[in-house]
């Protein structure tokens, strides 16, 4: 027992730190990629029409929406396709398609038993929990839509994604953003 | 000869009523600061695409009213009239009128979250010329000069909200930048 303890303690003196950087590294790399995948996994709604910076999103999957109401609530919605025009996807009218095409976001059509209005969709679950908060504010041009992580004294904004209207109307989002 | 609020005036806005792009259009002040940066822009080797400049201010005031009166924020005889726009808010009948104009904000593709009180506005930089809505590209890292000669070095970021050296560059040539809204530069960041 001493001594396949002792081999075990040699093995782990030679090999930890070996093992230990690369389960580090590994660690790492995990969260850089879930940091940078917010934008392919979130996306903002408007109406029947998700705007989201993943230009491989199948149709006939599934999303989680967060519509953003008086009262939030959730619901599944199903990716239809590819939206093309500003009929059925009004981010994509004229005044409004090429800054919100300009802005790396693929446009897409969906369906859901209710009906949205503003919304932010979640393409992986695991998103749309109680730990995140969901929200929105109008901005001079258009509406800011963010995600944020609770922690235990601040949110964390995790997520931010713009959606330019093409006209002007009063802010709604904190003014000192400009400050 | 007036015409009722409703469908037709979306159609006729598409065509009369339509804002700009052409630099041209803007107020002739904050054109030439304009000028100035975007010149020292493509100069240093920056692509500037622009989307708008000056808006009609006869779109404003349909896109205004219509939310207003399709929210019940006002009667439609609330409504001010305008010249040029031939426009009866007023159908005599208050479900018919709020139908009519929900028509002309479904048409228009307005927006209006739940927590909203605020309408379109009638009045803003870019209806008077002095803002502008754009987007600035460019690889890697440029020399741009400010106003008074200064290079500054400026690294491409996706993000142009936080660009504050590229804020820098263009507020000394006048072009301030709007933190929130992405394309959005006018004459007082507003």
């Amino acid at each position: 027992m001493g001594i396949k303890m002792r081999k075990y303690s040699l093995f782990y003196l030679l090999f930890g730190p070996i093992v230990f950087l690369s389960c580090a590294q590994k660690q790492e790399d995990l969260s850089a990629f879930e940091a940078n995948d917010y934008s392919r996994r979130v996306g903002w709604v408007d109406g029947d029409c998700l705007a989201i910076q993943n230009a491989k999103l199948s149709a006939g999957s599934e999303i989680t929406v967060v519509v953003l109401d008086e009262l939030q609530y959730r619901i599944v919605a199903k990716v239809l396709g590819e939206a093309t025009d500003g009929e059925t996807c009004f981010p994509l009218l004229g005044d409004r398609r090429s800054v919100n095409v300009g802005s790396g976001y693929s446009f897409y059509q969906i369906k859901s038993d209710k009906k949205i209005n503003f919304a932010i969709a979640v393409t992986e679950g695991s998103l749309a929990s109680e730990n995140y908060s969901f929200d929105y504010c109008s901005t001079l041009e258009g509406i800011s839509f963010s995600v944020k992580k609770a922690n235990q004294n601040t949110d964390e904004e995790i997520w931010n994604g713009y959606y330019y209207l093409g006209y002007d109307a009063e802010a709604t989002c904190d003014i000192e953003s400009n400050e | 000869m007036t015409t009722k609020s409703g469908k037709y005036w979306v159609t006729w806005a598409n065509t009369h009523a339509k804002n700009s792009n052409k630099v041209s259009d803007l107020e002739l002040s904050f054109r030439g600061d304009f000028n100035s940066f975007k010149t020292a822009l493509t100069d240093a080797g920056a692509k500037v695409i622009i989307t708008t400049t000056k808006r009609s201010d006869k779109r404003a005031y349909l896109f205004h009213w219509s939310w207003k009166i399709s929210q019940g924020k006002c009667t439609p005889s609330d409504a001010k009239a305008m010249v040029g726009v031939d426009i009866q808010w007023d159908h005599n009948d208050l479900v018919k009128s709020k139908a009519a104009a929900l028509e002309m904000v479904k048409g228009f593709g307005l927006a209006i979250p739940p927590r909203s009180f605020n309408p379109p506005s009638l009045s803003s930089n870019h209806i008077t010329g002095k803002a502008i809505d754009m987007a600035i590209k460019w690889t890697g890292v440029i020399d741009v000069n400010k106003k008074d000669g200064t290079p500054v070095s400026l690294t491409f970021v996706s993000n142009v909200n936080t660009h504050t050296a590229l804020h820098e560059v263009g507020e000394s040539y006048g072009v301030k930048k709007l933190k929130t809204d992405i394309p959005h530069w006018s004459f007082n960041g507003h």
